[in-house]
């Protein structure tokens, strides 16, 4: 398999008049051709942040200030914002969470679709139109026809996101960003844009990365998992390897803070102590240190490296060391189901 | 679980309905009305928790407020322990106001950002009077301890608080006058995963502790079924389904709780695999006037001419299990 996308030591900080926002601090993945990548964490982990490095779309006064992303084999890190425009909506697109702020609301669906489909092809403006309700029709809007000339307000919250979903494959991206595309949305609408993106992905075989708090959508669309916390990368692994025989307290953690609604018995939920670290003055050793119960001297001091437990899965834990005491927490794993 | 009969209800709804005029004007009769909560009907019993879900745009928010009589109640009664207060005035739902109390969902805009900890906490000791002097700032230390903060936070002011603090504080300000039933609206929804789950113990054992009977509104099923006693399943403005929690996942009788349940995604990749999806065609039609008939007609698999027709009563089909659709009987056959 090919990587399609590797990101390497990526720092990425914003400079504000208190200081220096740490939002992403060494974060490091890649991900293979066919992947539907799936990057989970609380508000101020640097999920979004890293997606947004990746697109090139970091703002002052935020910067990169280290590390390489590599797509396909090019470096996107230092490419002005001519070369990036080139990669940015052809060949990595994204979608964002709220759909009504993503489009612009005094254009109509069509206006929006056909700049960008004509921007990076050679289409004319008349198969630019044919190709845009091509891509409404195949996200399910009906009647694509007429209602490609309708404004975002005339659309309801999964139509807009639908529509986004249609700009963005439209020009066959290999790589689609998702930035908790369904978090603003009804569980059942959510269900049909989850559903939507599977159908999607077969069909066009794009790699997506998925961006989440919510583990069960994790469960349900992803094949591999980052575990993000306090800026850094706690844990990788296939979905599987994440869910069941997570090797991190805070991902084993985050399984007992939240209800199953499949559970026969009602058990009380084991929440996790304290609140997430402040980003402008971030712990000096591993983030999660001061919610972790097992917390060692060398969790404070310094941050852990990302141990191999199999290939693919890797643990920035210190317990993982083969000095460290013996924990049974990760071998007991999550609540018996 | 409470029984039937052993347990005698703090709050009973019946009928209740809060319509909202929509394009009003200064020379114009409306003809239209939002049916935010249309007619429904209900009871809480002591000591118990009752979930409120659904969707967006459902009433459920609504409904809690209008129980509280934060809104003026269109039609319909609510009876709390025994006292009808649907017509009472202002000045005599004082008392009643003390007994019944709310948390709202975002703690960043329910807080005043101008008062401390100990005003905001106190304001309510003090309009009823409760303590005075030395007793109140200990009542407020006290209160403060219980929801898990610091007697040193008592000075502080709401932006020095995080989300999860925040939402503790408006807890401990719900319970300051000793109520009998809070309405939790949404508590948990804007906060992170990790901090849900302490916020969401915090209040089983504040239930344990001080007797207290929750009314729970939320959309996350997940959370209202781990917290609640009985559920009811509400979809644009109606109840479609009112049971205990355990039963409303094992044996859920509405088509739209069906769908429902089956759209939450389970955490788990291997059960995820397993389980089979219904997913729901179109989206929720417009509050606005809404046509006779079931609410969820247009989107249900099972519609039959009936369905458009004639509006389904909650009609008791199991024990303590209530269903408002017509052919649920052999849906489930």
């Amino acid at each position: 398999m090919k990587n399609i996308l590797e990101v390497k030591d990526l720092r990425t900080s914003f400079f504000t008049h208190l200081g220096e926002v740490q939002a992403v601090r060494g974060s490091s993945f890649t991900m293979q051709e066919g992947d539907i990548l799936g990057i989970v964490g609380e508000s101020g982990s640097g999920k979004s942040v890293t997606a947004l490095s990746i697109m090139g779309l970091i703002e002052k006064p935020g910067r990169i200030i280290e590390g390489t992303i590599t797509f396909n084999g090019r470096e996107l890190v230092g490419l002005s914002d001519r070369e990036m425009g080139q990669v940015r909506g052809k060949e990595i697109a994204m979608i964002f969470q709220d759909p009504m702020t993503s489009l612009n609301p005094v254009y109509s669906i069509k206006n929006q679709m056909v700049e960008v489909i004509r921007r990076h092809t050679n289409m004319s403006r008349k198969e630019a139109e044919a190709h845009a309700i091509d891509m409404l029709d195949k996200v399910g809007i009906p009647q694509a026809e007429e209602r490609i000339d309708s404004y975002p307000f005339e659309f309801s919250g999964g139509m807009r996101q639908r529509a986004m979903i249609a700009t963005a494959l439209s020009c066959n991206p290999k790589l689609l960003i998702a930035d908790e595309p369904t978090t603003a949305l009804d569980v059942t609408i959510q269900a049909q844009i989850v559903d939507l993106v599977k159908g999607l992905r077969d069909e066009f075989g794009m790699g997506i990365i998925w961006i989440t708090h919510d583990l069960g959508v994790i469960a349900e669309i992803t094949t591999k998992v980052i575990v993000m916390y306090g800026g850094m990368v706690m844990e990788t692994g296939t979905v599987e390897e994440i869910f069941h025989k997570s090797q991190h307290p805070y991902t084993i953690g985050l399984h007992n803070s939240i209800p199953r609604l499949d559970l026969k018995q009602k058990e009380r939920l084991i929440p996790i102590k304290g609140s997430p670290p402040d980003l402008m003055n971030p712990p000096e050793g591993c983030p999660f240190s001061t919610r972790c119960k097992y917390a060692m001297r060398v969790c404070l001091e310094q941050a852990a490296p990302l141990y191999e437990i199999s290939e693919g899965h890797n643990s920035s834990c210190w317990l993982l060391n083969e000095s460290a005491p013996k924990v049974d927490a990760i071998k007991t794993q999550v609540k018996a189901r | 679980m409470a029984n039937d009969n052993n347990t005698q209800a703090i709050l009973q709804v019946k009928n209740l309905k809060k319509y909202f005029p929509v394009g009003t004007g200064f020379f114009k009769e409306t003809e239209k009305y939002l049916t935010a909560v249309d007619d429904i009907s209900f009871e809480i019993r002591k000591g118990e928790t009752f979930g409120l879900v659904g969707e967006s745009g459902c009433g459920k928010t609504t409904a809690g407020r209008t129980i509280l009589r934060l809104y003026e109640i269109t039609d319909g009664r609510v009876i709390f322990d025994g006292v009808d207060i649907t017509d009472i005035s202002q000045k005599e739902m004082l008392p009643f106001r003390k007994r019944m109390q709310i948390i709202f969902q975002d703690p960043y805009a329910s807080l005043n950002p101008r008062m401390t900890v100990t005003d905001i906490v106190g304001e309510g000791i003090d309009t009823y009077g409760l303590f005075k002097g030395k007793a109140r700032q200990e009542r407020i230390y006290d209160l403060l301890e219980r929801v898990g903060l610091k007697c040193e936070h008592a000075s502080r002011y709401p932006h020095e608080f995080s989300g999860g603090q925040r939402q503790r504080i408006g807890v401990a300000r719900a319970l300051a006058v000793e109520p009998d039933l809070v309405v939790c609206d949404e508590p948990i929804s804007a906060l992170d995963v990790s901090i849900q789950a302490q916020v969401v113990n915090m209040l089983e054992d504040l239930q344990d502790d001080m007797g207290l009977t929750y009314l729970f509104i939320a959309h996350d099923l997940s959370m209202v079924k781990h917290i609640s006693d009985r559920i009811g399943v509400m979809y644009l403005g109606k109840l479609m389904e009112v049971c205990g929690s355990r039963n409303l996942y094992d044996n859920p009788l509405h088509p739209y709780t069906q769908a429902l349940l089956s759209s939450i995604p389970i955490p788990d990749p291997i059960a995820t695999k397993k389980s089979k999806r219904i997913i729901l065609e179109g989206q929720v039609s417009s509050p606005i006037n809404p046509p006779e008939g079931c609410r969820f007609a247009s989107r249900c698999r099972y519609a039959k001419e009936k369905c458009t027709q004639v509006t389904p009563e909650l009609r008791k089909l199991e024990k303590d299990h209530n269903v408002a659709c017509h052919f649920a009987e052999e849906i489930n056959a």
